[in-house]
């Protein structure tokens, strides 16, 4: 078994060694077998996993060598093998490998050198991201942590020669380091009061433990959540980060890396379930992050600003299902948003590759016709982002709606159910607007592409896998209308638990109601857009509209706070602190070091008698210490 | 006089077989180097002119790894024990530092065929020399005797004496091989003279007793016994180059070919380091305010001065050469820290150090041309184009060196570093920490030169013994990054047999 | 401790008065009345017509050197005789083995051109 937890891990890290040191010489054929391939390898490793996690459910400490061991210090290289790290496996590889797969069409206009940089950084993102989940303890956490923040700088800034790239990628690394540092700061907090680093340990030290430190180590892990899922307020580079290309978006900007955040919450749920005002906080800004990116997404006309700010509102669901404690909705809701946003972005990267990389969905119109596949499978991943029957987003998300409503913990799971109730119709309006703009009605004139093709094979068949899994794998956990199919609460009980409460009064009543809401909201769209019998609603509000179109004003807001107080200070620290002290200092230091080695090297004469002298100089010089010690 | 004589005589001399077998069993990794080293002296008669120097690199190569062979089955069996009357010993300690240098003297081999081939010098005289170095440097190891002590001594010295000057048309070489000569000659009378006066003083030469006799307080008062530490403490500071006895470094080791001084910057520095530890921690621990204060001194004034004037250097050869300085200073920390936590360190570091200070020599090699060698910063220009591979070892090396985690190197000074904050010397822990940062400087302008994009460089054709050498040390220096422990663990065990303070 | 080591002292300083006494004396009583022909280079009661500084073959220091190395090795072989009885067989083996050691580098020696005068 540790073998093999191991071999998942070594062959993404083979594939990225081998494209990267062959980065300029490997035959395409060659990239296109190794890239995806040792995904798939990893894929089929973890299956067995999940094989034999089925009849052996207790988790397993794998423990490999110690790698660090200094004094009361030591850190483990371990593998914390339970049935979340396996979840999470099963989403990585599967969706990943899918995605990947994809790309090979996807990606097949680069150069050479640039088809396998890219697989390479995509077996990098894969490594990084299973050695998140796999890893035993905080400080290999946090290597996979920051390795999938590096290689999700590295592919949105692919295409370096595209300036607004390579600002987005800055931006999100940026972003990513402030979370950074709190899960590191947290980890301190760790070691101080446990004098440990695995799970294990931690978690076995956790019955007494005062709570302040809890709080304190939950809410700085909060914080690399936070940025690393793009949830208020650290969520700005995610729609910039739009500028990778397509499969980038789909498999980290969507289906993975951006949900490491309700991993972290839900791997440390012995954490949070203690420290309530961190696992409060979490729900909340869920919800609010749930309803504020649904509502930008409203303005948007760039169909993958769309779908990225969908993104960070269905992972608003997730935090506001780990929030309240509904560990399994949530980990359900992440493998169906994997499944349809995977599905989502895939099939609108295959509409955008067919119109020539135009990204603005009014200059489409009536795709239907011409890609009728796409446009088939865009579907069925629209209806299930708006949570529609039997779609998985509808089991998914009415799970975590469910639960919030119905457990019995005052007012405030309530009225995070209230905020996501809202969410979701708004989510069924923006996704209808934009499935009937891009695919229904007439072809717009201003189309770069007038008669578009259909994907090719590779392009279309992960995307196809994907539209069935987003229809069928809603049925194995059907606890949303209260049908006795628990599959993933089952499989995941003996890591996070079950939910404690059952669904009470209205439940269901109220269930239906919001499917019904949001598949109005849906249809909706096709009256304004399509028929145009009703009005544009934002005629009627400009102020409105401005301020979601400006992403209510974040970025300029950061951009004042931060950024003008840092180019301020900056110049007044150019004149006042730069120039004498910054540069002068290392300048200062390097001129000393040289002119000390200029003196230094004086001695260096060349000559025997210049060497001996000097030796008996130190040796006499010796002498005298040792007499200055004695005395 | 023959009267005088045997009546100084003990009464009975005996030796039984059993008891011969018995002793040559622990220095067996030595017994074998020295016979493959007259084997490969009468193949060099007996063979034919042009299939001698392959014939013997290969029997060189062959002995070392039997002996390796003997000394990792020896560290498992681990029972190990004094021999020859206690003059030498078979303990983990000693069997550390056999495979250290079996393993050193199999990629010498490797590299310098090559290189010897490539700059038509004589070959299989070489290769007896570098087995002869090997031999002085596990005596070292194993000594437990000022006499065994001085043996292996100059047997290393003795032979790179003659490998320093081996290019003997190039003034340069020559100059190398006198000075190395006339300064060695000069450390080697300090340390005969210093193990003169500790044998005044104690009555013995063996080292256990001596640390055993020097326990009364009565004879600690001696100033020629602190006269004596303070002669050793300098002939060994010679021996790893520390300031200010350091001087012969980087003439000696620019002037040497390359194989020889890859092979000296590793293997003098490790036996001296092991040579430290047995005179010092074994048999002096009554003198240690004595030793630890000038050790003390020494390795703050090698980080200082050695990572200062690597800074300013052009020569990557005299740039390594300072660089060996500074890190000859940041091993005494662990010296100077002793203790099971730092010889465990010292112990792991000189290994590691074998991998990543070896390979960026040797990597060095691959640049030599007939007419002679290219170590200048400006012919590492495009390496990493020319030869993606070596390109990214040189990164590996140097980074390593530098203390870049996860490589080797970092977790070397992590280890030592600790070690000396434990026992309390945190102002020269300090000097390392800064000096480290200082050493980022000329390790990354090393690398800025080879991932400088040249296209005019060609291709560089490679013979497959340096690659493999390189590439062995290469993946050594980021597995024992990656798995530290491995390493470490034998460190601790190495460092075991010594009595701890 | 130290005052063991007084007979040494003293030793020293006799060999040093001693030496030093004679160079002196001879130096002090020894007549000395330079000219010109006491002066010149001799060598045999003929006027040397080369400069005496010349550079001589090495060979003659090589064989020296080669001669002190064995005579001091050969030394070996007198206490190994007195104790020849006690260490019995061995003895005669080890000693085998060191002859063997030497043979080897007296035929690389050899065989190398070493011995050869010119």
């Amino acid at each position: 078994m540790a073998q093999i937890a191991l071999a998942v891990l070594l062959f993404p890290a083979a594939g990225a060694a081998v494209l990267g040191l062959g980065a300029l010489r490997l035959p395409r054929r060659a990239v296109q077998v190794i890239g995806p391939g040792v995904v798939w390898a990893s894929f089929l490793l973890v299956a067995y996993l999940f094989w034999h996690s089925l009849s052996h459910p207790q988790p397993l400490n794998l423990t490999y060598w110690t790698w660090v061991h200094s004094g009361s210090f030591q850190v483990p290289a371990n593998i914390y093998l339970d049935r979340l790290a396996i979840f999470m496996g099963l989403v990585i590889t599967g969706v990943g490998g899918l995605i990947i797969t994809y790309a090979l069409g996807y990606m097949e206009h680069e150069s050479d050198a640039s088809y396998a940089r890219f697989f390479c950084y995509m077996d990098v993102f894969i490594l990084s991201m299973l050695t998140l989940v796999l890893s035993g303890n905080f400080v290999f956490l946090i290597v996979g942590w920051a390795g999938v923040g590096l290689s999700s700088y590295l592919l949105i800034g692919f295409w370096y020669w595209r300036w607004t790239a390579v600002i987005a990628a800055r931006k999100a690394f940026v972003m990513n380091v402030v979370g950074d540092i709190g899960m590191i700061l947290g980890t301190f907090i760790i070691f101080v009061s446990f004098h440990q680093v695995t799970y294990t340990g931690v978690f076995a030290a956790l019955p007494g433990h005062d709570t302040p430190a809890l709080e304190a180590i939950a809410f700085l892990m909060l914080v690399g959540g936070v940025a690393k899922s793009a949830q208020l307020p650290l969520h700005t580079w995610l729609p910039d980060a739009m500028e990778g290309p397509t499969p980038v978006s789909a498999l980290i900007h969507a289906a993975t890396m951006v949900t490491a955040g309700v991993y972290l919450v839900g791997r440390l749920h012995p954490i949070y379930d203690v420290a309530h005002y961190a696992q409060d906080t979490v729900a909340a800004v869920g919800a609010v992050t749930a309803l504020f990116a649904a509502t930008i997404a409203i303005v948007q006309t760039d169909i993958k600003k769309v779908l990225a700010y969908s993104t960070m509102s269905q992972i608003g669901y997730m935090f506001l299902g780990v929030g309240v404690a509904a560990y399994a909705a949530a980990f359900f809701h992440l493998m169906s948003h994997a499944f349809f946003k995977a599905l989502l972005f895939m099939s609108g990267g295959n509409v955008i590759h067919g119109m020539k990389d135009e990204q603005d969905m009014r200059r489409y119109g009536g795709l239907l016709r011409q890609m009728p596949a796409t446009a088939i499978c865009f579907l069925v991943g629209s209806l299930a982002l708006a949570g529609i029957i039997p779609f998985v987003g509808f089991w998914s998300k009415d799970m975590i709606l469910g639960a919030a409503f119905s457990k019995p913990a005052g007012q405030f799971p309530v009225s995070m159910w209230a905020i996501g109730f809202v969410t979701a119709i708004l989510t069924g309006f923006y996704t209808g607007r934009m499935w009937w703009i891009s695919f229904a009605g007439k072809p717009s004139p201003d189309r770069p592409v007038e008669r578009p093709h259909e994907a090719q094979a590779v392009m279309l068949v992960p995307v196809v896998i994907l539209a069935v899994l987003a229809t069928v794998g809603g049925f194995i956990q059907m606890t949303a209308l209260h049908v006795n199919v628990t599959l993933i609460e089952n499989f995941l009980a003996p890591t996070v638990g079950r939910i404690s409460w059952s669904g009470g009064a209205l439940e269901l009543e109220v269930t239906v109601a919001t499917l019904i809401l949001a598949l109005a909201a849906f249809g909706l769209g096709y009256l304004i857009y399509v028929r145009r019998s009703l009005p544009v609603w934002s005629r009627a509000l400009p102020f409105l509209q401005r301020l979601l179109e400006h992403k209510y004003y974040f970025d300029e807001l950061y951009d004042a706070i931060f950024v003008q107080t840092m180019n301020l200070s900056a110049r007044g620290g150019d004149t006042l602190l730069e120039e004498p002290v910054v540069e002068g200092t290392p300048e200062g230091v390097g001129s000393a070091a040289s002119s000390s080695a200029g003196i230094l090297a004086l001695a260096q004469s060349g000559y025997f008698r210049t060497y001996a002298l000097i030796f008996l100089g130190g040796a006499l010089v010796a002498l005298i210490v040792l007499v200055a010690v004695r005395a | 006089m023959t009267a005088v004589l045997l009546a100084s005589l003990p009464a009975h001399v005996s030796y039984p077989f059993s008891q011969a077998l018995s002793d040559l069993t622990q220095i067996a990794p030595i017994a074998w180097v020295t016979l493959t080293l007259l084997l490969c002296v009468l193949a060099d008669l007996i063979l034919p002119r042009h299939r001698r120097g392959t014939a013997v690199a290969s029997m060189a190569v062959a002995g070392l790894v039997v002996s390796l062979g003997f000394a990792v089955w020896f560290w498992y069996r681990g029972d190990g024990h004094g021999a020859y009357a206690g003059y030498v010993t078979g303990d983990r300690f000693a069997v550390f530092f056999e495979m250290l240098f079996a393993v050193l003297g199999i990629l010498v081999v490797l590299v310098s065929h090559a290189y010897l081939r490539r700059r038509g010098m004589l070959e299989s005289e070489f290769h007896v020399l570098t087995l002869a170095g090997i031999v002085g440097m596990m005596t070292l190891g194993a000594a437990t005797s000022l006499v065994t002590v001085f043996l292996g001594l100059e047997l290393l010295s003795v032979a790179f004496y003659v490998t320093c000057g081996f290019a003997r048309e190039e003034t340069t070489a020559q100059e190398a091989a006198a000075k190395y000569l006339l300064v060695g000659g000069f450390a080697s009378a300090f340390v005969l003279y210093g193990m003169a006066l500790v044998y005044g003083a104690a009555g013995s030469t063996l080292l256990p007793v001596i640390s055993q006799r020097l326990a009364h307080a009565g004879v600690l008062g001696n100033p020629l016994l602190s006269l004596g530490v303070i002669l050793l403490g300098v002939g060994f500071a010679f021996k790893v180059s520390g300031v200010p006895f350091h001087q012969w470094t980087p003439d000696v080791y620019q002037g040497a070919p390359l194989p020889v001084t890859a092979f000296m910057s590793v293997g003098t520095k490790a036996a001296a380091f092991a040579m430290i530890i047995r005179v010092f921690v074994q048999a002096l621990p009554s003198m240690t305010v004595e030793w630890q204060v000038l050790l003390a001194v020494v390795s703050a004034a090698s980080m200082i001065v050695g990572n200062l004037m690597a800074i300013v250097q052009t020569s990557v050869k005299r740039l390594l050469a300072y660089s060996g300085i500074a890190q000859a200073g940041y091993v005494l920390i662990g010296v100077v820290a002793g203790g099971r936590a730092g010889l465990g360190a010292v112990l792991f570091y000189l290994f590691a150090y074998l991998f990543f200070n070896f390979g960026a020599f040797a990597i060095l090699t691959v640049l030599v041309r007939p007419d002679g060698e290219h170590d200048d910063l400006g012919d590492l220009d495009g390496l990493g184009y020319r030869h993606p591979v070596l390109g990214v070892m040189m990164s590996i090396f140097m980074l390593s060196l530098a203390g870049f985690p996860p490589l080797a190197g970092f977790f070397g000074k992590f280890f030592l570093f600790s070690a000396g904050i434990a026992a309390g010397w945190t102002w020269l822990v300090v000097i390392a920490v800064l000096a480290s940062v200082v050493s980022v400087s000329y390790y990354l302008r090393v690398l800025l030169h080879v991932w400088t994009p040249e296209t005019a460089g060609k291709r560089l054709f490679v013979r497959a013994g340096p690659v493999a050498a390189v590439a062995v040390s290469a993946v050594l220096a980021v597995l024992f990054g990656i798995y530290p422990a491995l390493l470490y663990g034998a460190g601790l065990f190495g460092a075991a047999p010594i009595p701890g303070r | 401790m130290l005052a063991s080591y007084v007979p040494l002292l003293i030793f020293a300083l006799i060999v040093l008065g001693l030496v030093g006494a004679l160079i002196t004396l001879s130096f002090v009583l020894g007549p000395t009345k330079p000219y010109r022909s006491k002066l010149l280079p001799y060598e045999s009661g003929v006027i040397p017509t080369t400069p005496a500084r010349q550079r001589l073959s090495v060979r003659f220091y090589l064989t020296a050197m080669l001669f002190i190395v064995f005579d001091v090795e050969t030394i070996f072989f007198y206490p190994w005789a007195v104790f020849l009885h006690q260490l019995g067989w061995y003895g005669v083996i080890e000693m085998f083995v060191f002859i063997a050691i030497l043979a080897v580098a007296l035929a690389h020696i050899w065989r190398k051109g070493g011995l050869e005068w010119e």
